[in-house]
């Protein structure tokens, strides 16, 4: 498993750049995702990691109500860098956190039908309730480093526009 | 943070010195780019944040986000950033492919190759970049 800062300075850069080299190929840096809007990300990023998924939704609503399909598309991509699954979406930070996890949080399979004791569902809601408190950490200790360095490479290719 | 082998840090600072060329070259355009306080006699705040942010990251991307945000400010710094920036970033991008060969097991090793290299890199294009402000100190005092 990579430490946080090799993990960062790696995976993440790597696929933050990949991330919005494929949006402004598609879309160009639109006027309406500004700087302000991704001073705002990283904000939020930075001080509530796990509302990162939220703030993009309601900008994403926001983005719908204007007729604003670009800015909607951005915060689309946003959202499912956060937790967008394979084939649509190949790298997400929920797929990095489920690859990181220690395999003692993963669970087992109950097969359809298979009854268990109360011991065996004892476990597993212990289980689930230690996967939810490592991927919240997990998720507070990298979301502020991955949207670190998506918003510097948006910013950069939106400074190489010459807006 | 992990401790090099001697191989290895001899590989990266063998690397820096065969660079010497290019990032005289880079330091040159740094002067181009940011100048310095000619009353003041001071460096560029730009060199020295640069300078600054290589010497204490602890993270290689944190060195090239610098360089990406400070270019993409819609700011006048942004524009004398444009100049050099992307030379900049292809710089890193080069300390990161060396790093990469000079050891290819560990990825904890290779952060810290990564780092080294960067920090002898930054030292080597400021010096370059001083250099350039005393011939022109040396040029007006000799005009």
């Amino acid at each position: 498993m990579l430490s946080p800062e090799v993990l960062s300075d790696t995976e993440f850069a790597e696929q933050a750049a990949l991330a919005v080299d494929s949006y402004v190929t598609e879309h160009g840096c639109p006027k309406t995702v500004t700087r302000a809007q991704i001073y705002g990300l990283l904000h939020v990023a930075k001080n509530q990691p796990t509302s990162v998924k939220q703030f993009a939704g309601h900008q994403k609503q926001r983005a719908e109500k204007r007729n604003d399909e670009d800015q909607r598309l951005f915060w689309v991509c946003v959202e499912q860098l956060c937790d967008g699954s394979p084939p649509r979406t190949p790298w997400s930070l929920q797929q990095c956190a489920e690859r990181s996890m220690p395999p003692e949080l993963h669970g087992e399979d109950v097969a359809p039908g298979e009854k268990l004791s109360l011991e065996q569902r004892q476990r597993r809601s212990e289980v689930k309730k230690a996967r939810q408190r490592w991927l919240f950490a997990w998720y507070n200790e990298h979301y502020p480093q991955f949207f670190q360095r998506f918003c510097a490479h948006y910013l950069y290719r939106l400074g190489m526009k010459g807006d | 943070m992990i401790t090099l082998t001697p191989e290895q840090t001899a590989a990266a600072d063998r690397f820096i010195d065969e660079q010497h060329g290019r990032l005289g070259r880079l330091g040159e355009s740094l002067f181009e780019a940011f100048r310095y306080d000619e009353n003041k006699k001071r460096v560029s705040a730009q060199v020295r944040n640069l300078q600054q942010i290589v010497c204490s990251a602890t993270r290689f991307a944190d060195i090239e986000d610098f360089v990406k945000n400070q270019m993409g400010k819609g700011t006048a710094s942004a524009r004398q950033w444009q100049q050099v920036g992307d030379t900049v970033l292809e710089n890193l991008k080069l300390l990161r492919q060396k790093a990469a060969g000079i050891v290819d097991e560990s990825p904890d090793a290779q952060h810290a190759v990564r780092l080294r290299l960067a920090r002898s890199w930054v030292r080597a294009v400021v010096s370059e970049y001083l250099y350039r402000i005393a011939c022109a100190e040396m040029e007006k005092r000799h005009a």
